[in-house]
């Protein structure tokens, strides 16, 4: 016999209910960002300018750890997402290059309800991100350079947003895709030297409505900043570096609308402070971070993020 | 009466702990890659017939473009980067020849410039594209 035939409409609405309210619409949201924020030429966290090869490309692939407890509420909900990321770049020329993100989800939520624990979860291809770089300007002395790239794109829709488990449609949060088309534009700066790096990149994702539903659009500042840690001296030829890295990022997110309706325990500020450490080599980079909020000041009761953690390789293909 | 001993269960893999390990086993793998990959960096050229100066290399991954690219032109049959004097070294093979011109332009396709080009060798050298 199922969960759903003991539990009676209360629960079921209960459950309902935990689609609309706070939790997975701020978790949603910065799982989507953290997500969007990666490219296969960049830092941990943060996009990057520096080039791809005309002809040449990049694979990235990330998995990332996301965990959200401390529920205050009866609910004691409990988020958990592994993302999986696949990211894909090409450079068409030395300026233009094209990336691809092929994000893959599995998100699980606890949730106390009057009749004991549930859990409700889906996983599968969620949201794919295509987006294009140009470099409108460089300055290249030995051994550094500085670029600046805008960059824009489109999120699609490949991830279902109309799955269902047995409490019936899950809620727009925790569905693999939001239904609709979302432009977002921004612009990276990137200082290179031997010794240290810099990328800034401030982005703007406009969010339109699907199945009477949208997300609040999104603003996001990223500032990493990484330092040669090994070796101390350069060697002859061409060395293996180790990174030391230490990444920033605030995200604020709208609040969401569901029937023309503004959902008020949604969208918010989150501030992240994220260390980590990077092993380049010529053709492969290792790298892994935790991201650990700072700052969340998120609208009504939403559930906060308890940390990210990030693990990454890329290949130069 | 009897008595059975009864193994206790194993407690299934939580999803962190999947996590943990798939992370590691992906780890151990790159790292390995890795490693084989700086293993072929180390390879200098002692007598280069080219030189290239190049501007805006700041870290072996990105010195791996430059490589690409370069390789790529016809009788090119050495090649090392040398990071901190930010500077390429070729060497051609047998009667192989090679403009000043399809250098740079192979340098400006991997996102860099070419701050000067020496022919140590004058004999690779040809006026224009690639000949043999």
């Amino acid at each position: 016999m199922t969960c759903q035939a003991h539990c009676g409409k209360k629960v079921l609405l209960f459950l309902q209910g935990i689609g609309p309210g706070p939790l997975p619409h701020a978790a949603a949201f910065v799982l989507l960002a953290i997500i969007a924020a990666s490219p296969a030429r960049a830092q941990i966290t943060t996009n990057t300018a520096l080039p791809v090869s005309a002809g040449e490309g990049i694979i990235r692939v990330q998995s990332k750890l996301i965990r959200s407890t401390g529920d205050p509420s009866e609910m004691d909900r409990e988020l958990r997402v592994l993302a999986f990321p696949l990211v894909g770049v090409y450079g068409v020329t030395p300026k233009l290059t094209l990336f691809g993100v092929v994000p893959v989800l599995d998100k699980n939520l606890e949730v106390t309800t009057p009749q004991g624990r549930v859990t409700r979860k889906t996983s599968g291809l969620a949201d794919v991100r295509l987006f294009a770089r140009y470099t409108v300007y460089q300055f290249n002395r030995r051994g550094q350079t500085a670029r600046l790239a805008p960059f824009a794109g489109v999120e699609l829709p490949t991830g279902t947003n109309d799955a269902t488990d047995g409490w019936g449609l899950l809620p727009p949060p925790l569905q693999l895709g939001s239904g609709s088309w979302d432009p977002f534009a921004g612009v990276v700066f990137t200082r290179q030297t031997f010794a240290w790096q810099i990328d800034v990149s401030a982005s703007y994702k406009f969010s339109t409505e699907a199945d009477d539903f949208q997300f609040g659009d999104e603003v996001r500042l990223d500032v990493a900043t990484k330092v040669r840690l090994l070796p101390r001296r350069l060697s002859s030829g061409l060395p293996s570096f180790l990174y030391g890295n230490l990444e920033t990022n605030v995200i604020w997110q709208d609040q969401n609308e569901m029937g023309g309706a503004v959902d008020v325990n949604s969208g918010g500020t989150t501030w992240y402070i994220a260390p980590g450490i990077q092993y380049a080599t010529r053709r492969v980079i290792l790298e892994a971070a935790v991201q650990v909020p700072v700052v969340q000041d998120l609208n009504g009761s939403a559930l906060e993020n308890n940390f990210i953690i990030t693990l990454s390789s890329r290949f130069s293909i | 009466m009897e008595h059975t001993m009864k193994r206790p269960t194993p407690a299934p893999l939580t999803a962190g702990r999947r996590f943990a390990a798939c992370a590691l086993v992906a780890l151990f793998a790159t790292m390995a890659l890795a490693q084989q990959a700086s293993a072929q960096d180390d390879k200098l050229i002692e007598d280069p017939d080219i030189i290239i100066e190049v501007d805006g290399i700041a870290c072996p991954f990105c010195a791996y473009g430059i490589e690409k690219r370069l390789k790529r032109i016809d009788g090119v049959a050495e090649l090392s980067v040398l990071l901190e004097e930010g500077r390429v070294q070729l060497k051609m093979d047998e009667g192989a020849t090679v403009s000043e011109e399809r250098l740079r332009e192979a340098v400006a396709e991997a996102g860099f410039e070419a701050r000067s080009i020496v022919f140590v060798n004058e004999e690779v050298r040809t006026s224009s594209g690639v000949g043999r």
